[in-house]
């Protein structure tokens, strides 16, 4: 179809910026997160009739960059294995004007199981709803709710404020 | 909380947003050479074992034949009937009528191979057909279309319906044509492709071409091209309503600026100040609202509103509209105003307004 990519810019200058945070938060490391929402922005293009069906646009995309981390960690996982020599170490990186805070914030999210992080990252910084979380990660409701229950105990001193504002 | 939300609003802001286009381009070299190393690899492979069960000397008597020429693909000249008829026909796209939902249009394709699975394009030829609730059908051919890799110039056109069940299709040779069930053949646009200038309220479509813009005059059967500003990586916000102006977003990343026309014809120009997150054209107000929605931290964008050809501003807090679904796919990709939007609360720590008007 010609549409030129439009909708795929458009929806790039909105939430390029969203994606790559989200994203920073789940791998931890800057360069491979905005590695993957560049790359979810092309699979858009490649696939434009999918893109443009998809009713929200964002979710789409950042299903996308979530593929291609999972895919990214199954292979370092299996590389590990084979070579444990050269395991990769936690490999954090946020720039070098990142403050202390915020690497020790990632380093904290590092810890929580994938599923776990990511319902966070959800939450937290996408700023989506339990009911939209559910519906975005195909999980009841309940699920949710036990992973943010359980992320706040791990991560008592960066989530304990909120506790009244979240929208459980 | 605060901490994460610290971390969300300093890392959106500390980063760098290349231009879109770089971007596709420098992801689609990193493919290029991905691919090239890949097959590097997999020749480097094939000679290897080439060599172990050969021989090193056996390899040397022998001459590698050379690969063959891919076999060139053409497009058959099927009719219109025959392609729509034919069982390995897809449909590509149907808009159905927005004053009669009996009247539908369907854009079907065949293509000489079978399209790759993931992809729903490729190389073939599309005809339309436009059926009504009364038992009119009108078939005509289409464009020929390749695939989203290597796309062909014009595309499948663009269709837009410019009356009850009768749609104009932005297109080239063939075409542009006006279709309509009722129709026994589609009715050719002459083009008019001298631009002249625009009658403020007169509204716009796409040119054949799909470059600028033009008027539709469906008592004449014209296509007239307007006389426009040529300003690079222009959007222009189509159809404007019957009555508004046109106006339209300049410029692509963090320096963007709108343009729009005033009452008496002419355009001028207001900068967007330097925006730190993106902008995008909220887009089909019914009362001549030149409008954009601009990205803040967290789930809430700012929409921008002007219902004065940009001389004052409103600033409303909204939903993202790609989360929100303002949005409309057909028959162009765009952002749509919210419904009732002077109802939306205002922002509480608005970003700058557009910067005053500029003649152009």
């Amino acid at each position: 179809m010609n549409d030129d990519g439009d909708v795929v810019r458009s929806v790039y200058d909105l939430s390029y910026r969203r994606l790559v945070t989200q994203m920073v938060a789940l791998c931890g490391n800057r360069s491979e997160a905005e590695d993957v929402v560049q790359e979810s922005f092309l699979t858009a293009l490649t696939h434009r009739s999918d893109f443009t069906e998809a009713a929200n646009k964002e979710a789409w995309l950042r299903t996308v960059c979530l593929n291609l981390l999972r895919n990214r960690w199954r292979r370092a996982r299996v590389a590990g294995r084979l070579l444990p020599k050269f395991r990769a170490e936690l490999n954090i990186q946020l720039g070098p004007q990142a403050p202390e805070d915020h690497v020790a914030l990632v380093q904290a999210l590092s810890r929580l199981s994938t599923q776990v992080r990511v319902t966070v990252v959800l939450h937290y910084i996408a700023d989506l709803s339990v009911a939209q979380i559910a519906h975005e990660l195909s999980v009841p409701e309940g699920t949710v709710k036990a992973r943010l229950a359980r992320a706040r105990a791990q991560m008592a001193s960066h989530l304990s404020d909120h506790e009244e504002a979240d929208h459980v | 909380m605060s901490d994460l939300r610290n971390f969300a609003r300093d890392t959106e802001r500390s980063l760098d947003q290349p231009p879109f286009e770089v971007m596709i381009a420098t992801r689609r070299r990193v493919h290029r050479r991905r691919a090239a190393v890949t097959a590097a690899a997999a020749v480097a492979a094939v000679l290897a074992l080439a060599l172990a069960v050969t021989g090193l000397t056996q390899l040397h008597q022998k001459q590698i034949p050379a690969r063959p020429a891919p076999p060139q693909l053409l497009v058959p000249d099927w009719t219109a009937h025959q392609i729509v008829a034919h069982p390995d026909a897809f449909v590509v796209k149907q808009l159905q009528s927005r004053t009669d939902p009996r009247t539908v249009l369907t854009v079907w394709k065949r293509c000489p191979t079978r399209p790759q699975p993931n992809h729903d394009d490729c190389l073939g030829r599309e005809a339309i057909a436009v059926a009504d609730g009364a038992g009119h059908r009108l078939v005509t051919l289409a464009a020929v279309t390749d695939t989203s890799q290597l796309p062909t110039p014009g595309g499948d056109g663009l269709l837009r319906e410019v009356g009850d069940g009768l749609w104009y299709w932005a297109h080239q040779d063939p075409g542009p044509y006006l279709v309509s069930a009722t129709m026994r053949t589609p009715v050719h646009l002459t083009v008019l492709d001298r631009p002249t200038p625009h009658v403020y309220g007169v509204p716009g479509v796409e040119c054949a071409n799909q470059e600028g813009l033009c008027t539709l005059d469906l008592n004449a059967r014209t296509l007239e091209r307007l006389a426009i500003p040529d300003l690079p990586d222009t959007r222009w916000a189509i159809p404007t309503a019957q009555g508004c102006g046109l106006w339209g977003l300049v410029g692509v990343g963090a320096r963007t600026r709108l343009v729009i026309q005033q009452r008496d014809g002419g355009f001028a120009t207001a900068d967007l100040p330097h925006a730190p997150l993106g902008v995008a054209m909220a887009e089909g107000g019914p009362n001549c609202e030149v409008a954009y929605y601009q990205s803040l931290v967290s789930d809430k964008s700012q929409l921008v509103v002007s219902i004065d050809q940009g001389k004052t501003w409103q600033i409303r807090q909204s939903p993202l509209p790609q989360v929100a679904g303002y949005y409309e796919h057909q028959p162009r990709d765009r952002f749509l105003i919210p419904p009732h939007w002077a109802d939306l609360p205002p922002t509480a720590h608005p970003l700058e307004l557009p910067d005053a008007l500029r003649p152009l």
